[in-house]
């Protein structure tokens, strides 16, 4: 829709201002409450895998793979490829964005309710910071596409910050798994 | 495109987690007492414990952990009570599982014993090296008594925890010494201390609670929660 758009005098960066406001309060926000909120140790867990903690990295490791089919989906859109996008391009491009975002829900949850902000080293702290930015840089990418005037530029900016955090989210947690622990369900 | 998809996807995701964090809050109340048992028996996931099993909620489990309670006719419900002595110095917890019980008192500094005994007598006394002696009663899911350690008597009034916190405990031998580590962690906080057959005391370095391992002189150390039934 707004990539779409032929331009107009109305697109200026202070129509980003709010949904920046809006993700900003959604990251600081999570970021309180991880470091308030007393971890239990323990949340919602999922029978077959053997423990919360398998269930969270092959979650956020769907997720991932889900978030690299975005990628590829807007790089199609944009024309950054040598590929003709097919005209359901757009549809995955959403749905597959809706899946990934609603995968890495239950892990954030559980990140939160269970083990809080984490400040016991480098990996747990960059993935704590990640986290909340994940989530504040996601409801700036939603809260702009609806909204008219926006910059032509803000859209793959936010989509490749989303992108880029998932993916420093999934080195700092399953990726670390997988090479520390094993990879196994 | 409808306008409204950005906003439903928001909203989606606000609705799965809402409901994920209430049930979160509600396997975490009921899962107490087992969280507690279950932890001190798969020590590679002591701190993300098994599963509070949420559907269905095990009810022939939970009958069974209550019928073997009655019939050992256990005076101190299973489980790790843990807090400050009453002068906030130290820290204290005591692990029960069936008939035994393994208590840990750490300053964090220069004093700490292990002790253990029966658990099948009130009051609870268990004893270690050095004179280390720990008498408690169980009241009302509290823990009351006394300590002795280091020479100097403390008295403690602590309640059950579950887990993250604790009581951990790492036996291994760092480069050329052989290190035993005790970690009493509540409300968020980490008590230990390290004794080295080389350097002596010394306060211990905090555990990962995602992989319960903690860091000793470069080298990654499993710790594992102490249940009650048995010190290596």
């Amino acid at each position: 829709m707004t990539a779409y758009q032929p331009m107009s005098p109305a697109r200026s960066m202070t129509r980003l201002f709010v949904p920046i406001a809006i993700g900003i309060a959604v990251s600081v926000g999570l970021g309180v409450y991880g470091n308030l909120h007393e971890p239990t140790g323990i949340a919602v867990n999922i029978s077959g895998f053997s423990g919360p903690l398998t269930v969270k990295v092959w979650l956020a490791s769907a997720a991932f793979v889900l978030a690299l089919v975005q990628l590829f989906s807007a790089l199609i859109m944009y024309g950054k490829l040598p590929v003709q996008g097919p005209y359901w391009i757009g549809t995955l491009h959403r749905w597959s964005g809706r899946a990934a975002f609603l995968l890495t829900v239950p892990v954030a949850v559980h990140c939160l309710y269970a083990l809080g902000f984490a400040t016991f080293d480098t990996r747990t702290l960059v993935h704590s910071l990640a986290g909340c930015f994940f989530f504040g840089a996601f409801t700036v990418k939603m809260l702009i596409l609806p909204r008219t005037g926006v910059p032509g530029w803000a859209l793959p900016v936010f989509g490749g910050l989303v992108f880029t955090a998932l993916a420093v989210l999934w080195l700092t947690s399953s990726f670390w798994f997988f090479t520390t622990i094993g990879v196994k369900l | 495109m409808k306008l409204s998809g950005p906003y439903l996807t928001l909203v989606g995701g606000l609705a799965v987690g809402g409901v994920l964090l209430a049930l979160s809050s509600a396997a975490v109340d009921r899962g107490e007492d087992r969280v507690a048992n279950a932890a001190a028996s798969t020590p590679r996931e002591a701190a993300t414990t098994p599963p509070a099993e949420e559907t269905p909620p095990s009810p022939t489990a939970d009958a069974a952990d209550t019928v073997a309670d009655n019939a050992q006719q256990v005076l101190v419900p299973n489980g790790t009570y843990a807090g400050r002595e009453n002068s906030d110095k130290a820290s204290v917890a005591v692990s029960v599982k069936g008939k035994t019980a393994i208590a840990y008192f750490c300053d964090g500094a220069k004093v700490e014993a292990w002790v253990q005994g029966s658990a099948d007598e009130s009051p609870l006394v268990l004893k270690g090296k050095n004179g280390a002696k720990l008498t408690a009663e169980y009241k009302n899911g509290r823990l009351i008594g006394k300590v002795k350690a280091g020479g100097e008597n403390w008295a403690f009034d602590v309640k059950k925890v579950k887990a993250p916190s604790g009581l951990y405990r790492a036996a291994a031998n760092v480069r050329t010494a052989k290190v035993v580590g005790g970690w009493i962690i509540f409300e968020g906080k980490q008590v230990g201390m390290l004794n080295s057959s080389t350097t002596g005391e010394s306060p211990a370095p905090p555990i990962d609670l995602t992989t319960g391992k903690a860091t000793i002189d470069g080298t990654a150390v499993q710790t594992e929660p102490v249940d009650g039934s048995s010190l290596d």
